[in-house]
């Protein structure tokens, strides 16, 4: 099944629109596909709009506008029943982690594995593998509420990471960490690159952009540029970003 | 699935020790109403029994100013048995000796030597053909015609009095066993809706990784489960001693009179279910209400 969608992107987004209640567009006109196995930073200003942007690609908006495609399905058809299989194939690291407080590390993690119903055993071995990866088997029974923002963060990539989602979207992963730490974060992401999860992460932090040299998605005031990894200079714009199509990892070095 | 007696939901304590509270309260009361009302049951049809194929006869031995009858006692008694046998669906009739009278008395007066000594009328035993239809109303009117002093069966009338209050008691416990599933549904329905509404970041969390509807209710409702089966196994055992002390108080009237109120083996099965099936109950309630309302959330 796989290896016949392979060629289907796994995110398609055709001119689409974003508005909440009673703002302003907050994106416009978005076009833009991703590959299996992509890498894109998605880059801009604070409220450029880069969390609006990953929140309809994990189902959390819905466009104003416009048609989305997720692993070739169009999500304006789709049936509600059919979404708790389309997103347990999404892994997401939210900007304010959204650990859930009455859980401790271990359950917390776990709980993308418990909903898909994995035996406990085997939850216990790669919990419990991932959590020491990621430095925090010494918090396993403590709960949220009294970690510190990078210890918080590393949980809330580590449940976005435990069942190897096809999409991994992550927003701001290294936002509260070291640089150490950000390093092995996004060492650990480009693992699952590797194995064939495609990768979104909205950062600020161009020391990550800059090393790891992949190609971004650039929002300006709501629109979409595209910019090629970096010291491909000099940076052009695509100033006709609206009808721009474009798999921009044919930029990637 | 089942993340032990663990929460998903961050949970209200308020509410949920309000659910404990109201499921012990709940059963309480339901087991009190429920054994009360078989043991009605018991006791009805004991004494049906007891009425159905027979009928007692008073013949007073003293004056109502308190003198002795002397020989009329002897000639009414004589007098209503010749009169009895007459008429068609009686099989039977036998005057009760001091021996029977006494077991009859037993509840009331004790084991009492000299009954003769005491100012007790005669009792008449008549059995009666149940195949034959017999007009109670008729021999009642007949011998207080023909045998003034005679009592006819004053504890029959007063047992089927008894039995239409018994009854009434009955309808009024089923109903308060109505009342309080009733209640109870609405309070579940109440505080899982309404703390569903304070759960919405979670649920959406959930929703968001791939969690369907039955897994997020069935979490809810687990919960959910396991407060009302502690709240309703405290009502259970408060309830007990109750029910003790009650029994105590009724086993002298039993004998022979009462027959049994006694629960069958049966009927207390029943009852030990009675916490269960609550639990269950507020499980499948939460279950329900949490699914429709999820079906209600994008
Ligand atoms: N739920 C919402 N309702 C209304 N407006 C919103 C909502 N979420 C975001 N916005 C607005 O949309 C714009 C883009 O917000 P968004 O969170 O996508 O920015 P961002 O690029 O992620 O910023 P940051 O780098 O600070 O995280 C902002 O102006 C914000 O005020
Ligand atoms: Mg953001």
């Amino acid at each position: 099944m796989r290896n016949l969608l392979s060629s289907v992107p796994v995110v398609d987004f055709h001119r689409v629109h974003l508005k909440y209640e009673n703002g302003p567009n907050v994106l416009k006109n978005i076009q833009f596909s991703l590959e299996r196995g992509s890498f894109h930073f998605v880059t801009g200003d604070s409220g450029a709009g880069k969390t609006s942007l990953l929140s309809l690609m994990y189902l959390d908006q819905r466009p104003t506008a416009g048609r989305i495609h997720l692993f070739g399905r169009n999500l304006s058809e789709i049936k509600r029943k059919q979404l708790p299989n389309l997103r347990r194939r999404i892994g997401v690291v939210f900007q304010d982690f959204r650990l859930i407080s009455s859980l401790n590390t271990f359950d917390n993690v776990a709980l993308p594995l418990r909903i898909e119903g994995m035996k406990e055993n085997e939850i216990k071995k790669r919990v419990t593998e991932l959590l020491a990866w990621v430095g925090l088997e010494k918090c396993i029974h403590t709960f949220p509420d009294s970690l510190s923002g990078g210890e918080k963060q590393r949980i809330a990539i580590a449940r976005a990471v435990i069942n190897a989602p096809d999409l991994l979207l992550a927003d701001e992963p290294t936002g509260n960490v070291d640089d150490a730490m950000a390093n092995r974060i996004l060492h650990l992401f480009l693992e699952l690159n590797k194995m064939g999860t495609t990768l979104v992460i909205a950062t600020h932090n161009h020391a990550l952009i800059r090393q790891f040299k992949k190609p971004q998605l650039h929002l300006s005031n709501g629109v979409l540029e595209c910019l090629p990894s970096p010291f491909k200079a000099p940076l052009e714009k695509s100033s006709t970003a609206p009808e721009f199509v474009g798999e921009y990892h044919d930029f990637e070095i | 699935m089942i993340l032990k007696s663990k929460s998903l939901l961050p949970v209200r304590e308020h509410a949920s020790l309000f659910l404990s509270w109201m499921t012990m309260l709940m059963v309480f009361i339901a087991v009190l109403s429920l054994v009360g009302s078989m043991a009605l049951t018991n006791l009805i049809s004991s004494w049906n029994r007891s009425i159905s194929g027979s009928l007692t006869i008073q013949i007073p031995t003293y004056t109502q100013q308190g003198e002795p009858r002397g020989d009329a006692v002897q000639q009414d008694i004589q007098k209503t048995i010749t009169l009895l046998q007459q008429i068609p669906g009686v099989k039977n009739v036998s005057l009760l000796n001091d021996k029977q009278m006494s077991e009859l008395m037993a509840p009331w007066l004790g084991v009492h030597e000299k009954i003769s000594d005491l100012p007790l009328p005669a009792l008449l035993d008549v059995s009666l053909d149940s195949t034959q239809s017999f007009l109670f109303s008729d021999l009642k009117s007949l011998l207080q015609e023909q045998v003034p002093a005679v009592q006819v069966d004053s504890h029959r009338v007063w047992l089927s009095h008894l039995i239409e209050t018994a009854k009434a008691i009955q309808n009024m416990t089923s109903f308060i066993l109505f009342l309080l599933i009733l209640t109870t549904s609405f309070t579940v329905i109440y505080t899982s809706s309404s703390s569903l509404a304070l759960q919405a970041p979670v649920i959406k969390l959930l929703h968001m990784m791939g969690a369907r509807d039955s897994f997020i209710a069935f979490q809810y409702a687990f919960f959910n489960f396991l407060r009302a089966l502690s709240g309703s196994l405290v009502g259970f055992i408060l309830a007990l001693p109750i029910i003790w002390i009650a029994s105590t108080l009724f086993n002298p009237v039993q004998e022979p009179l009462f027959a049994t109120a006694h629960l069958t083996h049966q009927q207390m099965y029943v009852v030990l279910c009675i916490p269960f099936i609550a639990a269950l109950f507020a499980f499948i309630t939460a279950f329900l209400t949490v699914l429709k309302t999820l079906g209600r959330m994008v």
